[in-house]
């Protein structure tokens, strides 16, 4: 029985077995054909996820989301490119509309998508020996209070990141601030410095003396404060 | 090639581009400026209309 593949290699394919040369006759792929590389291509994607998803679940890995979708849309570019030549594939293009979306969301809060990173509000009250180098949450609210930490002479660097949420931190009065707050959608506020829209930056530093902190603070989505 | 092959081939290449954009932001090696993939998507559309156009001429 003629496959979509053995029409689209013309008629006789299969004979006694053996797979024939194509004829001079060759004619493109025909829509069969393409739907069942669409089918494919589909059906491994979704065997790939579920195998990476499967894997975090038994604790088998941990990879990141944010790595994972942008990783199938390039390998869905490359199968589109590859079978340009050989036909249309409206089911592919269709499909990496999804695929590019949630590959955007994944990059812009790649914190939510990382599972360690943690769900729900939390604060942070931390003392000098306490103190982390870095704080994270996936989604929801973070504050983290730095008005308890003695900082020592010289430079303590921290970062501080939200996937999807509000990250508020509360910088000491006595110390030498240097700032950086970014997030990939939504507003940054910095010692009353205000930025907001897509990709809002800013970079603030207020001058209080020797001891010095370097703050990173990056959120996702949502919105930054600094005070 | 027909219009939609030129189709299939500017979708292959936009999302072949977006997604390097992407993984190379999430990997902290080129930081991506999502605000241009709608604008990079017109031109995309538009190239692939120009590409059908011109091959039925």
């Amino acid at each position: 029985m003629a496959t979509g593949f053995d029409r689209g290699r013309g008629d006789g394919v299969v004979e006694g077995g053996a797979l024939m040369e194509p004829g001079p006759s060759f004619e493109p792929p025909s829509p069969t054909t393409n739907t069942m590389f669409a089918r494919l291509l589909f059906g491994a994607g979704l065997l790939g996820v579920g195998l990476v998803w499967l894997g975090e679940l038994a604790d088998w890995w941990n990879v990141s989301w944010a790595v994972v979708f942008p990783s199938l849309l390039i390998a869905l570019g490359l199968a589109l490119v590859v079978l340009s030549p050989s036909g249309a594939y409206p089911a592919l293009i269709w499909l990496g509309v999804p695929l590019l979306i949630v590959s955007m969301l994944a990059t812009v809060a790649r914190g939510a998508f990382n599972t360690g990173a943690g769900i729900g509000d939390r604060s942070e009250t931390p003392t000098l020996e306490s103190l982390e180098a870095e704080y994270e949450l996936g989604m929801g609210d973070l504050l983290v209070d730095l008005t308890g930490v003695a900082f020592p002479e010289g430079t303590t660097q921290l970062r501080v990141t939200v996937g999807i949420g509000k990250l508020a931190v509360e910088m000491p009065a006595g110390v030498t601030a240097e700032v950086k707050a970014e997030a990939d959608l939504g507003s940054v506020k910095v010692f009353g410095s205000e930025d907001s829209g897509v990709q809002p930056s800013l970079k603030q530093t207020r001058e209080r003396g020797s001891r010095r902190v370097v703050l990173e603070a990056e959120v996702g989505i949502g919105e930054v404060v600094v005070r | 090639m027909n219009r939609l092959h030129s189709g299939t081939l500017v979708a292959g290449f936009f999302y072949l581009g977006v997604g390097i954009a992407l993984l190379l932001d999430v990997l902290d090696v080129w930081e991506a400026d999502l605000r241009l993939v709608l604008p990079i998507a017109l031109v995309a559309l538009g190239a692939s209309i120009l590409l059908s156009v011109r091959q039925r001429i």
